[in-house]
């Protein structure tokens, strides 16, 4: 009842504008503000939070809700500045309460977005022990037990957290965890259920959506994912995780000049790796050479301010280099680098890949077999395989893979798929 | 002290996120900014953009014409006067580079934009387009007088409590004025050099630019803050100062002790530089600081009880010579096992006062790190520590002449006797004080 | 001697830069990475709300028109903004909607209702929040469906998409096939508070307290209400008149091994008594509370017994103290067992947070109501049941600064009554703002 309030609250800043003084917003309302806050104006309760803390700096319920509603602006502008926000707000209301429950997770919440899957568990378990029966500390052990490769932990923690409480939280995670053991219709079904627990939040909705597409996208159903994208962007303009999403789609679809314009105005919003990578080789399929090879070289910059951050992301940019055959030697160290810190089966893909890209696929073998180990049904990790295989000289193992991949979704990689058809009818 | 401590750990604070990267809105903000006044009786627009490292590659990709760049800007900018929307056009325009992240540069352009004549008191209405939907700090102020939060896109505001302005639409009124027409920046103020820094202690490794007189103010503010600093409670000068007096040391042995303690106070920060940005990757430190206190005081506990052992054995000795040889004075010398304040003895305590907590320190190292700053950092840590030495050698030598006086004296006496007992319980009392401070926070 | 002595030191250091270490971690918080976005791993999102699962506020009141029945309103999804086009608002296809009535105070349902809905097939239509329901209805260990194919009216979205709206509404009432009548759809929501000033009561505007001039937050927002209406014959134990009510939530547990869709209900929200989950339980166990029943409300006793809201009523108002802080029966007995003395509506020992009516008790007549129920003299009226214009918010204040015990202060929160006028009929809640016509954040009219 009281975040009707709060939602209420949202439409007075609106209507009364920056200059009119806000009215307070009692610790009370903030209680039900962190669970309510991704259903309103973010905004808006954010510029009320800032208020209440200038007013009264060490109201914990402010500082914690406030670290969470920076959280969520991350999730719904892609503006990184708010982490470090997040982070201070939130360890400040852990220097009033050490053992505060929305601090701990939401910090916990914090490392997992900065890749720091083990300080990531250890702020989860802490979490725990502080609140066993609350759903979203299960949330944050597990995605860290995930990349950490501890699946059965991870899908321990999931199960329990939907026997907690069934919400878009739960369901998204028990659906990536199906995706990962290859129950891809389960994973979907598990996430339309996501999808309706998240109706009223703009941005969890559109988070959905855009997961369901991305599912679809994974066995080839194109024009489906592109009409979830399209759901994801009606909910929430201008979306990145939308319009990369669309953007695929598209591609998939044989759409290559609107996948182009929708990926370069993700790239516009968020310049993440993977999204500068796709555009590039969007460029190269319509034979825009010299427009591929500056998104390319911009990965390599992207690559410098990651490494001058700290910022752990050698899994992606690894990926790339191996995709591009980029010093495959020096790609292997990254791959190492990125596989040392997420050991899970992303881990063992890249890592192969990046080895038998450097011809090195005795090597490869071991670790594209365990990227398969959960029975995944990922076209791309099927094709590593498969050309590990051909590598070893194993022409029919690799054909069976190469069929695999394609059979799961012919239109998996813009760069590849036409290399698994022709190795399959080889 | 205690201030100055807050002041920095504070700086740290706010600088650290900053630190993470050259631009602290993060590497891919496109950044607006708009001055609309009126000089020379006409409307000017001062406009800023300040494009961090990613969008710069980006724009110098594809070769960067800033007469272009004016041209775009004053189209996207949307001024009515009177509600009839009225053209701007670029008449100036100032163009820079500054260094930004990982070898990479930001870039920084400046428009003035010349508008209609104002002859009377105007409503005007402002609405910057220009790259609409790219994150990035927006803000538009009216007036060449009034103050820009982000000082026209050179210091961005750190507070915890402040969201990226997003301000593109502005009304007001405007009056005549024949004030002179806006200039742009040039030099260092173009270059933007204070806008990754921050006041305080912390500020002075920020300097893009280091003058010598820079230097030098920064070594002998950081000497004078190291030697102010020893003198803010727990400080292990105690422990030194007793342990001086306890051992009957010699003036060259405070001295010794100075050195000591500058050495390795400046390899123990440095040292736990390297560690803390180890450590913050793994555990949670807020839930290991209160265990990491409580471990920290029973540390101080059982050298005070070392200190303390070594004296009664001292007493039992001297009791034993007493009762043996009645006339033997002076050092147990013939007792070598026990040198009073020999090498070791000194080390020892010399380590527990240079390594003992001294967060602010490590602050400015760590930012130094984080700023890429190092070798400056360190040098300023140097200079920190030797002032904390200073502080404590002087402690020492106080303790050690008031102890010789007492001697001069001639006092074999009870005073004599009791402070070096005296000295190893005020030890075991300052590490049950610290204990039991840390004690209810650990949960 | 020296030389353990000098182990004992280095042990020392040792252990005291581990701890500078940790005291400098705590310093340079921030300091990593924020330029990056870094996500190749799926963040999905951690805390949300789940609005179309949320109990908003639950009522239990006689019928005033229709003595021989009694009305149950359960509301949903707070703060539906009429103008939030396109974001129409529907019950969710995949939850469950739960209404309970404890006939013998053991905090265990005597029946229950539970509430299924569909989109309508012309879904597709974006704004046809039309929904066919089903009702089911569980009682002595058999359930039965007691209503199927009903339909909600759709939301009010403005008189070109929904005109003649009052008429549409009416056509959303149905008889169920055990006589009681329902209601299922968007209403206006009929709690009124002034949020800004509940629990800050520093700000209870200019001193207003019960006399107005507060400022209605929830002015011009809608909910979706069930309401029943049901012969007191069905509820009424024949001994002391008196039938707990409370309203849940639940949703579907699914587990990443089993690939279904379907699985045991879990509940996810519940509401009987107005503010429990906001101001009574705390954080830590929110999740907890909402999953439970009443039947094991016990393990939450010492949260209604030691309300933080009086301690804070004690740290703003010393001159007005002492307030009681701990061991309040008195409000144990008004949300836990409901009251013996004054024989209202006491069910027996078991500590169980429902919404406790005396059917017996006629309702009052609307001259005479008063708007703070039972604590002013109107035994119809909160904490018997609850009407949707009850005054809870300053009822709960007064009650909590001790009203029960002799304590008597004139709190209140300066909002006395609903932005709109609440209908004399069934479903009793009013209609919807349309899209068109909101107004949000009322000014309510100052009175002496």
């Amino acid at each position: 009842m009281l975040a009707a309030a709060v939602l209420t609250l949202g439409g007075a800043f609106r209507s009364g504008g920056a200059a009119a003084a806000p009215d307070r917003l009692p610790a009370g309302v903030v209680d039900e503000l962190q669970r309510g806050f991704a259903a309103g104006d973010t905004e808006a309760e954010v510029a009320g939070l800032q208020g209440e803390l200038r007013l009264r700096p060490r109201d914990v319920k402010a500082l914690e809700t406030l670290g969470l509603a920076y959280l969520q602006r991350v999730r719904e502008t892609g503006d990184a500045s708010y982490y470090p926000k997040a982070d201070g707000v939130l360890h400040e209301a852990l220097a009033v309460q050490p053992r505060d429950l929305i601090a701990t997770a939401g910090l916990g919440q914090l490392a997992l977005a900065r890749h720091q899957f083990h300080r990531a568990l250890a702020l989860g378990l802490r979490a725990r022990s502080i609140s066993p029966t609350t759903a979203g500390v299960y949330g944050v052990i597990g995605d860290a037990e995930i990349e950490l490769g501890h699946y059965p932990q991870a899908f321990a923690a999931f199960d329990r957290m939907t026997a907690l409480k069934p919400s878009v939280a739960s369901y998204a995670r028990v659906s990536y965890a199906r995706e990962l053991i290859g129950d891809t219709a389960g994973a979907a079904r598990a996430m339309a259920l996501a999808s309706s627990a998240a109706v009223g939040t703009r941005e969890a909705y559109a988070w959905t959506r855009v997961q369901l597409g991305l599912l679809q996208l994974s066995i080839g159903h194109a024009a489906a994912a592109a009409r979830n994208m399209r759901v994801a962007l009606a909910a929430f303009p201008d979306y990145p995780y939308g319009l990369d999403g669309l953007a695929q789609s598209e591609a998939a679809l044989g759409n290559l000049r609107r996948a182009r314009t929708l990926e370069t105005q993700a790239v516009a919003r968020v310049p993440l790796p993977q999204y500068v990578s796709f555009l590039g080789d969007v460029d190269a399929a319509l034979g825009r050479h010299a427009a591929a090879a500056k998104q390319y070289a911009l990965i390599g910059v992207i690559e410098q301010l990651l490494a001058a951050n700290g910022v752990r992301n050698d899994l992606d940019i690894a990926l790339f280099d191996a995709d591009h055959g980029h010093d495959p030697a020096r790609t292997v160290v990254l791959a190492r680098k990125g596989y040392a810190e997420r050991p899970s089966i992303v881990g063992d893909d890249v890592l192969g890949w990046a080895l038998a890209r450097d011809g090195r696929c005795t090597e490869a073998l071991p670790y594209s077999n365990r990227a398969l180990r959960l029975g995944t049904k990922d076209a791309l990790k099927f094709f590593h395989r498969g050309y590990v295989a051909a590598c070893l000289g194993r022409g029919a193992e690799a054909r069976t893979y190469y069929r695999r991949a394609l059979a799961v979704n012919p239109h998996f990689s813009i760069l590849w798929a036409p290399v698994a058809q022709k190795g399959a009818s080889s | 002290m205690k201030k100055l401590l807050v002041v920095l750990v504070a700086a740290a604070a706010l600088l650290a996120p900053a630190a993470a990267s050259a631009h602290p809105l993060g590497n891919f903000t496109i950044n607006r900014f708009a001055r609309v006044e009126v000089a020379d009786h006409r409307l000017y627009v001062r406009y800023v953009l300040d494009l961090a490292e990613i969008p710069t590659y980006q724009a110098r990709q594809d070769g960067v014409d800033p007469a272009v760049y004016a041209r775009r800007v004053a189209r996207g900018l949307h001024v009515t006067v009177d509600g009839r929307e009225v053209s701007l056009r670029p008449v100036a325009h100032a163009l820079a580079f500054p260094r930004g992240v990982a070898g990479l540069h930001t870039m920084r352009l400046e428009v003035t934009l010349r508008g209609p004549v104002v002859d009377r008191s105007e409503s005007i209405a402002v609405g910057d387009t220009n790259y609409a939907g790219r994150i990035g700090w927006k803000e538009i102020v009216v007036g060449a007088g009034t103050r820009s939060v982000s000082d026209e896109l050179r210091a961005y505001p750190k507070s915890l409590l402040q969201s990226p302005l997003d301000v593109t639409r502005v009304r007001a009124t405007v009056s005549p004025s024949d004030a002179p027409v806006p200039q742009l920046s040039a030099g260092r103020s173009l270059e933007a050099p204070d806008r990754v820094a921050d006041g305080g202690f912390t500020r002075l490794i920020g300097e893009r630019h280091l003058s010598v007189l820079v230097i030098l103010v920064s070594l002998a503010a950081a000497l004078f803050w190291g030697a102010a600093h020893a003198l803010s409670p727990g400080h292990g000068k105690t422990i030194v100062t007793a342990y001086l007096v306890g051992r009957r040391g010699t003036p060259r042995d405070a001295a010794v002790l100075g050195l000591i303690v500058t050495v390795t106070h400046t390899i123990g920060v440095f040292a736990l530089g390297l560690v803390t940005l180890a450590l913050s990757q793994w555990i949670v430190p807020d839930t290991l600081y209160p265990w990491m206190n409580v471990i920290a005081g029973v540390s101080v506990v059982a050298i005070g009880a070392a200190v303390m052992r070594a004296r009664l054995r001292d007493w039992l000795h001297e009791r034993a010579h007493r009762h043996g040889h009645a006339h033997h004075h002076g050092h147990d010398h013939d007792h070598a096992p026990e040198p009073g304040t020999g090498f070791r003895g000194l080390l020892a305590v010399g380590i527990s006062g240079g390594a003992l907590p001294c967060p602010s320190a490590l602050v400015v190292l760590l930012a130094a790190i984080s700023l890429h700053r190092v070798a400056f950092g360190l040098v300023l840590i140097v200079a920190f520590s030797l002032g904390l030495a200073l502080t404590i050698t002087g402690i020492g030598l106080v303790a050690v002449l008031a102890r010789s006086a007492f001697s001069r004296r001639s006092f074999d006496g009870l005073a004599l006797r009791l402070l070096p007992a005296l000295s190893a319980v005020v030890i075991v009392v300052a590490g049950v004080a610290m204990t039991v401070h840390a004690l209810p926070k650990v949960r | 001697m020296g030389r353990p002595r000098v182990r004992t030191i280095a042990a020392a250091v040792v252990l005291t830069a581990a701890a500078l270490a940790a005291t400098a971690a705590v310093a340079v918080r921030g300091g990593g990475p924020q330029a990056a976005t870094a996500s190749s791993h799926r963040e999905a999102p951690l805390i949300s709300q789940d609005p179309t699962a949320d109990n908003t506020d639950l009522y239990a009141f006689v019928s005033p028109d229709k003595p021989s029945t009694a009305t149950i309103v359960s509301n949903w999804i707070p703060g539906e903004d009429p103008a939030a086009g396109p974001n129409y608002y529907t019950f969710s296809q995949t939850a469950r909607y739960d209404i309970y009535a404890d006939k013998n105070g053991d905090g265990k349902p005597d029946i229950a209702w539970y509430f299924r809905f569909k989109n309508l097939p012309s879904q597709f239509f974006l704004g046809n929040t039309q929904q066919s329901y089903t009702v089911t209805k569980a009682e002595n260990g058999k359930s039965s469906v007691v209503g199927h194919g009903l339909l909600t009216p759709p939301d009010n979205i403005g008189p070109r998409s929904t005109p003649n709206y009052d008429a549409l509404a009416a056509k959303g009432i149905h008889t169920l096939g055990d006589g009681s009548t329902v209601f299922a759809g968007q209403r206006d929501d009929p709690f009124f508070a002034d949020v800004g000033a509940i629990f800050d009561l520093v700000a209870i505007r200019e001193g207003t307290g019960a006399t107005g001039g507060g400022k209605d937050f929830l002015a011009g927002y809608a909910v979706h209400s069930i309401a029943l209406q049901i012969p007191k014959s069905q509820l009424d134990n024949g001994s002391n008149h008196v039938v707990g009510v409370w309203s849940a939530t639940d949703r579907q547990q699914v587990s990443v091994r089993n690939g279904k869709a379907h699985g045991a209900w879990v509940q996810v929200s519940r509401i009987g008594n107005p503010l429990i989950n906001e101001v009574v339980i705390p954080t830590n166990l929110k999740d907890h509370w909402n999953a439970t029943s009443p039947a094991q409300d016990k393990q939450f006793e010492k949260y209604y017994s030691s309300p933080i809201l009086a301690a804070v009523l004690q740290k703003l108002y010393p001159q007005f103290g002492p307030f009681k802080q701990t061991g309040r029966t008195d409000l144990v007995a008004v949300l836990g067992t409901g009251l013996a003395s004054p024989k209202l509506n006491y069910t027996g020992a078991t500590f169980a947070d429902e919404l406790r009516l005396n059917l017996s008790i006629a309702p009052t007549p609307a001259n005479k109501v008063s708007d703070l129920g039972v604590i002013g003299g109107d035994l119809a009226g909160y904490p018997n049941g609850r009407r949707l214009n009850d005054d809870v918010i300053d009822i709960s204040e007064r009650v909590v600064a001790g009203e029960l015990v002799g304590h008597k202060l004139p709190l209140g929160d300066g909002v006395d009554g609903n932005d709109v006028k609440n209908l004399g009929v069934f479903p009793y809640v009013a209609a919807p703002f349309s899209g068109y016509a909101d107004t949000h954040g009322g000014l309510n009219p100052k009175h002496s």
